[in-house]
């Protein structure tokens, strides 16, 4: 046996868990080999300074500790336990401190970003209303717009009410067109015209008008008396076609244009008609169709 | 009732018919377990933590924890490792749990260079040794402490279990489900590593 057999067989021999041959070659190697002696003898001696350590004695009131705890906090444990179990966080401070800065720069980045917006939109705005002011001075520069052009160009915030004048037998009426030809519309208005008690559509004169700026001559003379002016005239191209007039008469003074239309014939409108919802001068769109 | 329960090896009467009455509702036998095994319960804990307070939380959970699964307790090893191996494994979780870390940290900053923190706990003294050679001792368990925790955690288990507490082969082998032969080397190497450290010292 040699020198580093024994130091491995050193804490089996101290513990006495060689076996008898074993024991016999790994002393008689200690009596011949001063060194290995010293280590052995070492190894004992701190084996027994070892188990000389004294205990460490726990508090006197050891006992009277774990009742409290047993009692008190057990409780509030097993409550916790059973909300959480069997999940278990324990967050290290590193990693709730990361959180807590993640949370802050993304706080700061959303105010960034609404701030951001704000700023846009106010530049938006100020754009717009310089836009605005542009177009404004474009029409001072060019005021002579045709009406035409101005018809067909109107703007979002302008109205169009469009309007159907079914005329009835006060008003010069023009040829009555054939019933296989009227389109549904007209038909719908007839029918409305039927329960109007002043229209007079069975006593229609029979007499054909020669222009339809002559059939719409007392439309524009209703469009005069509230104050409005014709913008234009469209003229139908074959009989029995509606003409159309396009005015623009103040706001205030619609319910007075109606009111006078209404005594040409049945006026018809798709929508309900607010006049108080309307700023400043209203575009009117006027069909009128011959009465049957 | 009793079929097919093993027989307790080696380990007190006294623990076995305590036990025994505590599964029969004698909640007082519990106490008395305590008192019977709270000396050397806490002295383990305290040489895992070297912490007089965590060792005294440690032992009570230790207690706690035995309390809740004594009446499922099948005598398949003695009380008392089973006992031990509750201690071992609440020390070596609090020794993972981020608490005790941190805490260990700090408390080693606070005492850094001053080796008075080791052992720092009430050593039971030895009355039959006059005042100076009671110093003299008590200067040289501290060297041995100091070396023993600068083990590595797996050799300073060894030396503590078998060495300062004094358990059987067999004891260790069940306290830490480690397997004989590995008990062996490591101890063996254990042992080989703290008289290293201690040589010219002690």
């Amino acid at each position: 046996m040699d020198c580093t057999q024994v130091k491995n067989l050193l804490s089996d021999y101290a513990d006495g868990l060689l076996d008898e041959e074993t024991r016999a070659a790994f002393e008689g190697h200690l009596s011949s080999c001063p060194e290995c002696r010293k280590e052995a003898k070492a190894l004992q001696s701190l084996i027994q300074d070892l188990r000389s350590l004294p205990p460490v004695a726990p508090p006197a009131d050891f006992l009277r500790q774990l009742h409290k705890r047993m009692e008190q906090p057990s409780r509030f444990r097993q409550i916790m336990e059973k909300l959480f179990f069997p999940i278990k966080f324990k967050i290290p401070l590193e990693i709730a401190g990361a959180a807590l800065a993640a949370l802050l720069v993304f706080s700061v980045y959303t105010f960034q970003q609404e701030q951001y917006k704000v700023a846009g939109n106010r530049q938006a705005l100020t754009g717009e209303k310089t836009k605005r002011q542009t177009a404004t001075v474009d029409k001072a520069a060019a005021p002579a717009e045709k009406p035409a052009a101005r018809s067909a160009g109107l703007s979002k915030e302008e109205r169009l009410i469009q309007l159907t004048l079914v005329l009835g037998k006060t008003a010069p009426v023009p040829q009555a067109a054939a019933p296989a030809t009227t389109p549904s519309f007209e038909g719908k208005s007839a029918d409305r015209e039927m329960r109007v008690p002043h229209a007079g559509i069975q006593a229609a004169p029979a007499r054909r008008p020669e222009k339809a700026e002559e059939t719409a001559d007392p439309v524009r003379k209703a469009i005069a008396a509230s104050q409005g002016r014709i913008l234009s005239v469209e003229s139908e191209k074959q009989e029995g076609q509606p003409a159309f007039i396009l005015a623009e008469v103040p706001s205030d003074k619609l319910p007075f244009l109606l009111e006078n239309l209404r005594h040409l014939g049945n006026v018809d409108y798709p929508q309900p008609l607010h006049s108080d919802e309307v700023q400043g001068p209203v575009k009117v769109r006027i069909r009128i169709v011959a009465g049957q | 009732m009793d079929e097919g329960i093993k027989e307790p090896v080696s380990q007190s009467e006294e623990d076995f018919l305590l036990v025994r009455a505590f599964q029969a509702g004698d909640k007082e036998a519990f106490d008395k377990l305590v008192l019977k095994h709270k000396d050397r319960l806490f002295s383990l804990c305290y040489r895992y933590l070297s912490d007089y307070e965590e060792a005294n939380d440690s032992a009570q959970d230790a207690f706690i924890k035995a309390y809740a699964g004594l009446k499922r307790f099948r005598f398949e090893s003695a009380f008392s490792t089973w006992l031990y191996r509750i201690a071992v494994n609440t020390c070596k979780n609090k020794i993972l749990s981020y608490e005790f870390r941190h805490r260990n940290k700090r408390v080693s900053l606070e005492h850094d260079g001053n080796p008075d923190h080791e052992g720092a706990g009430t050593e039971i003294q030895n009355g039959s040794l006059s005042p100076a050679l009671q110093l003299e001792e008590k200067e040289r368990h501290k060297l041995i402490m100091r070396a023993v925790n600068g083990l590595p955690p797996e050799h300073k288990e060894m030396i503590t279990l078998r060495d300062i507490e004094g358990l059987s082969y067999d004891e260790i082998v069940e306290v830490t489900g480690l397997n004989p032969g590995t008990v062996k080397s490591r101890l063996s190497r254990a042992r080989l590593d703290l008289a290293s450290k201690l040589r010219g010292i002690v």
